[in-house]
């Protein structure tokens, strides 16, 4: 049991955002959160990871409750986010940016940072290298020093998830990574985290709105629906269960069957 | 104990002056999230505006003062179209309303001193300089006349936000600017009026201050002073600027009177670091944090 | 040659260029406003002056000495750095204000408003231009090192800040302790400039005085804060009738390149042989396009 929710409430004054939600996830899986849109998946992420503090309800790391922990701790101890509406350091080139993060690892001294001792000429020289790395695994090797905010959208979207990967992550949570994809950025991006995933050994907890990706690399989907877990599975049981149909596809059912009909 | 309560009774005044500019200053605060420091540019505007055409005698005092409130509106106005405008256009950061503010006021204050020169200018006598006794306590008519204007015109803006439509236009965009411009409220104009009443407010209580006191280009930091007021009651809101500022006004003339007038403007900056430490919604506990 | 009022405008520079670039840490570098830094100055210069005088320790001990005391007097801010941008540029206005009110009501300790004098001028403009030097230098290894990625990432994200293991209110607490201290040394050098010290030195203008040179300078620009700093503290001086309307200058100044060009003079970039050489190749395209525009009436070849 490498990261779980128990009993996640969280209402904001009398709008109850989630409700009991539970989840467990084991180490080297990858699971799908999906849901309509306002469903609380993004709200279930800032839970888990400390940017907001449940109403009820706990968060477990490898069996350590870190609930009141801060984000940043909770950062620390080994868990990664990207982010829905992307927030990357827009005016720091795209190396930096994955230096960043990685400069978690290198911990020169204030001192030596003012004296540019030979330890820190060595550390930065090394982070560069790490950062580097990362930005060459998800195919951004050679727009290193662009401006991120100069970047193309797909490539500003991987980019978050090269700094995310830098931090070591134990378990990393991405929020939409495939949002405003055409159907073959998201293809490609499915691939990505695919051998991302077999390359690093990582956990990962996916929200999604294609589903195509979803479906297609999750071993075991959570739908979540009005803040509560409507449904949990693998790819067929999901697709085949009809209040989760009625709840996402509800909509295109009825107009179907009044086509049907007229 | 009558010496307390005499000082209740200035603070009562002075507060009910602040409170005039407190409510324009936290009623642009509620719609722009900003604080906006040259507000005390509205108010010298409106101070020296009355002054000279008073000191014309070409025209009823009344009238002057109602001319001079409508200039510091205009000035407003002018200041809303011409600096902050844009920066809404390019994005409206926090910090570009405040520093752009900051520089209007400096830029004002000192072009004051630097073309009209910093002497104090004395209002020409309005109100007879008698007080009243009651129960005790001497009331001075201009106090009186400085706390009956000040609510007289608090009275008038509660009436236009609660009983117009603009007003209510007003406070939705209080609560939510975009919506409100999605639900069709043209947020240009609303802003306008907005800073129109500010400056009105803040103009009148220029002249007010400036017959209570003196006009000297420095009178605009009694705004700041408003300012704590606000912040006291809780930034943003209308009934907390007006609680805060008369809080404050008491606070200020006890201690002048009770421990020392020269640590009185000390106590007041302490205030205010201790509420931003302690309490910084204020005391209507208004929604402070960084959003998500 | 160079006339000693000209070495003295000098060493007002480099003074001003100390304070500017602590400042410019915090402000340009990490994203707080502060519009209560002559404060700091003010306590390091009442402690480095005071320490002189009454106790006779020397100069190179006394400028540390005041940057050190504006550092710790700093503390005092730290639960403001959690509130909204607003409230903090308040906050650090109402600090800057207690404290010259404090320095009034000083007694026999500060020589309150009478002024406290007794300095002789050993800051001339070989020692100004030196700690400047030396500001500069270390400012520039703090800003290119994990705790100026860190303040950066600070001002543009905190959220994406938190999430990369970031403290982002220790860090912030940092940049400003490093600002006052520099603020600090840079009043001591004031004290020693000047000579003699009245509260009244270190207001709100001081303090605006500051922060627009960071904001005109560009924010999040090491070059562009000395550059604002060269110009704003020289313009006046040179321009000695024009003295009284410095301030109405700095109003201006602010207001227009907040609404004009936000990003300030240099913006984030710094100085720098790169940055000459497109600024040049900028102006080179710009005046071939229009040579072309006269040439060619009707446009292309």
């Amino acid at each position: 049991m490498l990261f779980e929710a128990q009993h996640l409430s969280k209402t904001f004054g009398g709008l109850t955002a989630v409700r009991d939600f539970n989840l467990s996830i084991n180490k080297g899986e990858l699971i799908g959160l999906i849901g309509p849109n306002g469903a609380g998946k993004t709200t279930v992420f800032n839970l888990m990871t400390g940017i907001i503090k449940p109403t009820s309800g706990s968060v477990r790391l490898e069996g350590r409750d870190i609930t009141a922990l801060p984000a940043y701790e909770v950062s620390k101890l080994g868990v990664a986010r990207t982010f829905q509406n992307l927030r990357l350091l827009k005016t720091v080139s795209a190396l930096q940016n994955v230096v960043t993060a990685v400069q978690r690892d290198y911990n020169y001294s204030f001192i030596s940072a003012l004296t540019r001792t030979p330890r820190f000429r060595h550390q930065e020289a090394a982070a560069k290298a790490k950062a580097q790395e990362y930005l060459d695994i998800v195919g951004l090797g050679q727009m290193a020093d662009s401006r991120s905010d100069s970047l193309p959208y797909g490539l500003q979207r991987k980019l978050e998830i090269a700094r995310a990967l830098a931090l070591s992550p134990k378990v990393l949570l991405l929020d939409e990574p495939a949002a405003g994809m055409n159907p073959d950025e998201s293809l490609e991006l499915m691939n990505l985290i695919e051998s991302l995933r077999k390359k690093y050994n990582l956990t990962i907890l996916l929200i999604e709105h294609h589903m195509e990706l979803v479906m297609g690399i999750c071993e075991r989907i959570i739908v979540l629906n009005f803040g509560e877990v409507l449904a949990e599975g693998n790819s067929e049981e999901i697709q085949s269960n009809e209040e989760v149909i009625t709840a996402y596809l509800g909509l295109d059912e009825e107009e179907d069957e009044r086509e049907a009909i007229s | 104990m009558s010496t307390f309560f005499q000082q209740i009774i200035n603070g009562l005044s002075i507060g009910s002056v602040y409170a005039l500019i407190a409510v324009g200053y936290s009623l642009v605060y509620s719609i722009l999230s900003f604080s906006n420091f040259a507000h005390s540019s509205f108010l010298i505007m409106g101070a020296y505006t009355g002054f000279f055409l008073i000191s014309t005698n070409l025209m009823p005092p009344l009238l002057a003062i109602f001319i001079a409130m409508l200039v510091s509106g205009g000035f407003a106005m002018f200041i809303e179209r011409f600096a902050y405008r844009p920066i809404r256009a390019k994005g409206g950061k926090s910090l570009y309303y405040i520093i752009a503010s900051l520089g209007i006021s400096i830029f004002f204050e000192n072009f004051v001193v630097a073309a009209i020169g910093a002497n104090y200018r004395t209002y020409p006598s309005l109100l007879p300089y008698k007080a009243i006794k009651f129960l005790g306590l001497r009331i001075s008519i201009l106090d009186l006349a400085c706390a009956g204007i000040a609510i007289f015109f608090l009275i008038l803006l509660e009436f236009f936000l609660k009983r117009t439509k603009m007003g209510m236009a007003i406070r939705a965009a209080a609560f939510d600017l975009t919506t409100a411009s999605l639900m069709g409220v043209n947020v240009n104009f609303l802003l306008s009026i907005v800073f129109l009443i500010a400056g009105f407010l803040a103009g009148i209580a220029g002249v007010v201050l400036g017959i209570k006191y003196t006009v000297y280009p420095q009178l605009g930091s009694l705004t700041t002073k408003a300012f704590i007021g606000a912040i006291l009651g809780g930034l943003g809101s209308l009934p907390g600027a007006i609680i805060g500022s008369v809080c404050l006004g008491v606070i200020e003339a006890c201690t002048a009177a009770f421990i020392s007038s020269q640590l009185r403007d000390l106590i007041v900056f302490l205030i205010l670091i201790i509420v931003l430490i302690f309490r910084p919604n204020g005391i209507m506990g208004v929604y402070v944090d960084d959003k998500v | 040659m160079v006339s000693s009022y000209m070495l003295s405008v000098l060493t007002l520079i480099c003074i001003n260029i100390v304070a500017v670039t602590g400042l410019s840490l915090l402000t340009g570098f990490t994203g707080l406003f502060s519009f209560g830094h002559s404060g700091f100055m003010s306590i390091g210069a009442y402690t480095a002056a005071i320490l002189f005088v009454k106790f006779n320790m020397p100069y190179w001990a006394v400028l540390p000495l005041g940057g050190l005391a504006a550092c710790l007097v700093s503390g005092i801010m730290y639960p403001t750095l959690r509130l909204k941008g607003d409230y903090f540029a308040i906050a650090a206005l109402g600090f800057g204000e207690s404290v010259r009110l404090i320095m009034d009501n000083g007694g026999n300790l500060t020589g309150g408003a009478r002024g406290f004098g007794g300095m002789p001028t050993l800051t001339k403009w070989p020692e100004a231009l030196l700690v400047a030097v030396i500001a500069l230098v270390l400012m520039r290894n703090i800003i290119r090192s994990r705790f100026g990625r860190t303040l950066i990432a600070i001002r543009e994200d905190k959220i994406a800040a938190q999430s990369m293991g970031i403290n982002v209110a220790r860090n912030q607490y940092l940049a400003l302790a490093i600002s006052a201290f520099y603020c600090g040394v840079a009043g001591a050098m004031f004290a020693f400039f000047m000579t003699y010290l009245q509260p009244s030195m270190f207001d709100v203008a001081k303090s605006t005085e500051l922060s627009s040179s960071v904001v005109f300078g560009g924010i999040g620009s090491l070059s562009g804060s000395v550059i604002a700093a060269v110009i704003l503290t020289s313009i006046p001086e040179v321009f000695r009738p024009l003295m009284q309307w410095r301030m109405v200058f700095y109003g201006l100044a602010l207001v227009l390149t907040i609404v004009v060009k936000p990003t300030g003079l240099m913006g984030t970039n710094e100085l720098s042989f790169g940055f000459l050489r497109r600024f040049a190749r900028k102006i080179i395209s710009v005046g071939k396009k229009s040579s072309q525009d006269t040439t060619n009436p009707k446009g292309g070849k």
